[in-house]
């Protein structure tokens, strides 16, 4: 039994820091060159112009709090729902794009605009639904820890 | 789930805080509100001659032409076509007010971005062109060509 808890355990840091660490490491292009992620958030054809450059400016940092709110464990189960509202939000934008044929590059983890196997839309598309799937799996378990220590309180 | 509706708020609205107040010290922040209106020269062509690798870097060679690299500032940074001016989209207003005063409207100006793939040249040709530029040259195969051709780089 007590093995079994230290293997959820150590799946539960690893998927954690994981996931942290991927969004820390996503943003970090975005925040030292803004008007190259200006040029993806365009390339999308799904913001309004006078919202580029603000979206630009803003997520980087969005991305950077909630990779860092979730490693250092504050408002676990917040910042985790925001990082899932997040994925959705990408997911959709992916999908809208892919489906109406844009030729994109995704900006994940680049400004690149040059193709490779990361930044295809549809490998984007399909890394978002793991992410998500780690995301949810990170709050039915900080569901089931809230759970454990209200019964044994 | 009020609790957590809040916190979810304020973890956004820290992140644009931090994002804005950031980009004013960025030495490459951006305008909040940027001008993405122009649009691709193809659409509008008239007075812009296309040429390809051949005839820029012919154009280069004669010292005839400014070069305008329409790529972000960390692009230009890394590698452009010696003698080029860096003119990026999205805060092109900004940059054209330092250099305008130095390059004479009838000029002959040879825009370029990374590759035929890109539409920063033909959106910054377009530009230039409403911008009373008379000269203007769309080099469209990029620096990606030049490059492919051994022609030199400056960093």
């Amino acid at each position: 039994m007590t093995q079994k808890l230290n293997v959820s355990t150590i799946v539960y840091w690893t998927l954690r820091v994981f996931l942290g660490g991927l969004f820390i490491f996503s943003s970090m292009h975005k925040l030292f060159d803004p008007l190259g992620f200006a040029k993806i958030i365009y390339s999308y054809q799904l913001t309004p112009h006078f919202l580029i450059n603000f979206a630009a400016i803003v997520m980087p940092f969005v991305e950077l709090l909630c990779g860092l709110l979730l490693i250092f464990g504050v408002f676990r189960i917040s910042t985790l729902f925001t990082i899932e509202a997040l994925l959705i939000f990408f997911t959709i934008l992916i999908g809208i794009n892919i489906v109406r044929g844009i030729d994109f590059t995704c900006g994940c983890f680049s400004n690149s605009t040059e193709k490779s196997l990361f930044n295809q839309p549809i490998v984007s598309f399909a890394k978002n639904f793991v992410l998500l799937a780690i995301g949810g799996y990170l709050i039915k378990r900080e569901q089931t820890l809230i759970k454990k220590r209200y019964h044994s309180q | 789930m009020k609790k957590l509706f809040i916190e979810s708020v304020g973890i956004i609205l820290t992140a644009v805080l931090l994002g804005l107040l950031t980009n004013m010290i960025n030495p490459a922040g951006i305008p909040i509100i940027g001008d993405w209106s122009e649009q691709p020269a193809q659409e509008n062509a008239g007075e812009i001659t296309v040429i390809n690798v051949e005839q820029a870097y012919k154009i280069w060679q004669s010292k005839d032409a400014v070069f305008i690299d329409a790529r972000t500032p960390s692009d230009f940074a890394i590698d452009h076509i010696p003698g080029a001016i860096n003119l990026p989209r999205g805060n092109t207003s900004e940059y054209f007010t330092a250099i305008q005063t130095t390059i004479k409207p009838d000029t002959k100006l040879v825009v370029y971005c990374s590759s035929k793939d890109c539409e920063d040249s033909s959106v910054i040709a377009n530009f230039l062109k409403n911008n009373e530029y008379t000269s203007i040259y769309l080099y469209e195969d990029g620096i990606i060509a030049w490059d492919m051709h051994n022609f030199p780089l400056e960093q």
